[in-house]
């Protein structure tokens, strides 16, 4: 059987194109290349608070049997660490293994990363861009023109995880989430 | 596109004016006017093909030189606005009207009116402004008494901006006017023309999906989904356009799908299949909610794409799952500018896939309770709306008739 997890973004109509891709490849890395990533669909939840919320009303029953849960928020520029922490912690009071991590400053700045070189922006200034989804990624979008489903955020991000590597030298978040998946999977 | 529609007398609206958008959502109760609207499409793309009124409103036989044309639901008869008072319904009385208002990347303000009685089936007034300023007209005619004749603009080679054209009419103006190079507002003609005439009326059935097609190339389906798999076959020739197709039946899919595939049949006529682990999968025994999804995504990457593509009850044979795709789909499109969708629901569903952003162009339809006239209005206007959606979500705001309520 394999491993199952779900992974319940802010908003599923678009950051799933982004999170679903990323989370398989990241899975393959910590040596589950057949985990079967679900994304949590849902249209009422729409921000951060939104998907707290959904997660604390009970999801452990609503959505059962998976192996490991990944939220992955926009940070919108603030520490959330704390807030996940204790978020991370009673979802364990619930036997769910609930892993989080925020975007700085937001989801789509993970399929930038590997296009920055066609943006007019520094990478420093892509990741303290207090408007980045509607005054960065958006136009870049526009500009590509690309028919696939989200705009083609899917193909996008397959073209920034060829260089893996370099997607996680530049976002240390996710750096810091391979590491604590792979320190589940060593500690069982 | 289509910027803003006007219906005056017309089946349950006495009058409605509407400021469209690219995505235009339509939903209210069975009844309540929706499909009215689409009529009222309907009407323009008959006068814009040059059918007469009673051609465009009672149907049109097929001929040798003219498909057939099925007309309006209810015909000549039911065409003009019927008024209820008292649990009474009035005999419908005067001239029905249209007006559109189109755009293009260098035209604005471009403005075309039509009024015309049913019955007779004569067109009393047809002009087209641009900026407030009269391009062609037929004035007004008085057509009392009058047999309808075809219509014969005044030598369309002298026409100047402010030309009046006085003829009894039977024919649209704009459906008979040669479009010459050499009018002074040439491009103004065929903005309106293609606005009136480039209309999509999509409602795929499932004979015509599972169906072989014509071997010939197919640049776009029919509106009932005739030559599909000829439109797969010209898709699938296009590299770009068949990955991002797949991508978006992917969606769909709960299996792992490979490809898109066209079978050819004993003298290479096209069949739809998929394919999925390494087997092909024929149309005929994919499930109807996967034809028709396959159907509505493949009018996205039809080689000479409608202006407008109109959509009726769009969440059909789909699964609730699956219509954030549906969605996403619509709106990614029409967003590009072309086509710009005209579509109608009653999913709660599909509503709670709508953003702030989209609100503008989503629109109400409900019959007042005093004069059973269908009112459409677009959802911001609704009283007190900006409150009611932080207080509840739209689809449970829907689904329990506040909408309704709330006017």
């Amino acid at each position: 059987m394999s491993f199952r997890v779900l992974v319940i973004p802010e908003d599923a109509s678009q950051n799933g194109y982004i999170l679903r891709p990323l989370a398989e490849r990241m899975l393959a890395q910590c040596g589950k290349p057949n985990a079967e990533v679900r994304l949590l669909p849902n249209a009422k939840q729409a921000g951060y608070e939104a998907a707290k919320r959904r997660i604390r009303s009970h999801l452990w029953e609503r959505a059962p049997g998976f192996d490991l849960w990944l939220f992955l928020p926009d940070s919108d520029l603030q520490d959330r660490s704390v807030e996940v922490a204790a978020l991370e912690a009673e979802m364990a009071k619930h036997r769910v293994t609930l892993l989080c991590c925020a975007a700085v400053p937001e989801v789509e700045a993970w399929m930038l990363a590997g296009h920055v070189r066609s943006l007019s922006l520094k990478w420093a200034q892509v990741r303290n861009h207090p408007r980045l989804k509607e005054e960065v990624a958006q136009p870049f979008l526009d500009q590509q023109d690309l028919l696939a489903p989200g705009q083609g955020r899917e193909v996008l991000m397959r073209q920034t995880l060829r260089s893996y590597r370099s997607l996680l030298a530049r976002c240390p978040e996710l750096q810091e989430l391979e590491k604590r998946i792979k320190a589940l999977f060593r500690h069982g | 596109m289509i910027t803003r529609l006007v219906i005056e007398n017309f089946k349950g609206f006495q009058r409605v004016d509407l400021r469209l958008g690219r995505f235009n959502l339509l939903v209210g109760t069975n009844a309540s006017g929706k499909s009215n609207l689409l009529d009222a499409l309907r009407v323009l793309q008959g006068l814009g093909n040059g059918l007469t009124v009673q051609e465009t409103l009672n149907g049109k036989p097929k001929s040798a030189r003219q498909d057939v044309w099925p007309g309006i639901r209810g015909g000549a008869e039911f065409a003009r606005f019927q008024e209820r008072a008292n649990g009474k319904t009035r005999a419908g009385r005067g001239l029905i009207r249209f007006e559109i208002e189109m755009a293009s990347e260098t035209i604005n303000g471009l403005h075309y009116g039509v009024s015309f009685d049913p019955v007779s089936g004569l067109i009393e007034r047809e002009d087209l402004t641009r900026d407030d300023r009269l391009l062609v007209t037929t004035g007004d005619v008085q057509f009392k008494g009058r047999k309808p004749e075809r219509m014969r603009p005044n030598n369309p080679g002298e026409m100047t901006p402010e030309t009046v054209c006085s003829t009894s009419l039977a024919f649209s103006l704009f459906g008979t006017i040669p479009a010459k190079n050499d009018l002074p507002f040439n491009a103004e003609i065929d903005l309106c023309l293609d606005s009136l005439t480039n209309f999509q009326f999509l409602e795929p059935q499932l004979v015509h999906l599972r169906a072989y097609a014509s071997p010939q190339p197919v640049v776009r389906m029919g509106d009932r989904g005739e030559n599909f798999a000829g439109l797969i076959k010209t898709i699938c020739q296009r590299p770009k356009q068949r990955a991002a197709f797949v991508g978006w039946l992917r969606e769909l899919s709960p299996l792992e799908l490979d490809d898109v595939a066209v079978l050819s049949g004993a003298v290479g006529e096209p069949l739809f299949a998929l394919r999925e682990g390494g087997r092909e999968f024929p149309a005929h025994i994919l499930s109807d909610g996967t034809l028709r999804f396959a159907a509505l995504a493949a009018a996205f990457f039809q080689p000479e794409p409608p202006g407008v593509l109109c959509l009726e009850e769009i969440e059909n044979a789909i699964h609730p799952t699956r219509l954030r795709v549906l969605v996403e789909l619509l709106k990614q499109f029409s967003r590009r500018g072309r086509p710009q969708v005209m579509a109608t629901s009653h999913s709660p569903v599909v509503l709670s896939w709508l953003r702030a952003e989209d609100y503008p162009s989503a629109f109400l339809c409900r019959r007042r309770p005093e004069d059973g006239a269908s009112d459409v209005r677009p959802l911001p206007s609704l009283p007190n709306f900006a409150r009611l959606v932080e207080l509840q979500q739209l689809d449970e705001f829907f689904v329990e008739g506040g909408m309704e309520a709330a006017l």
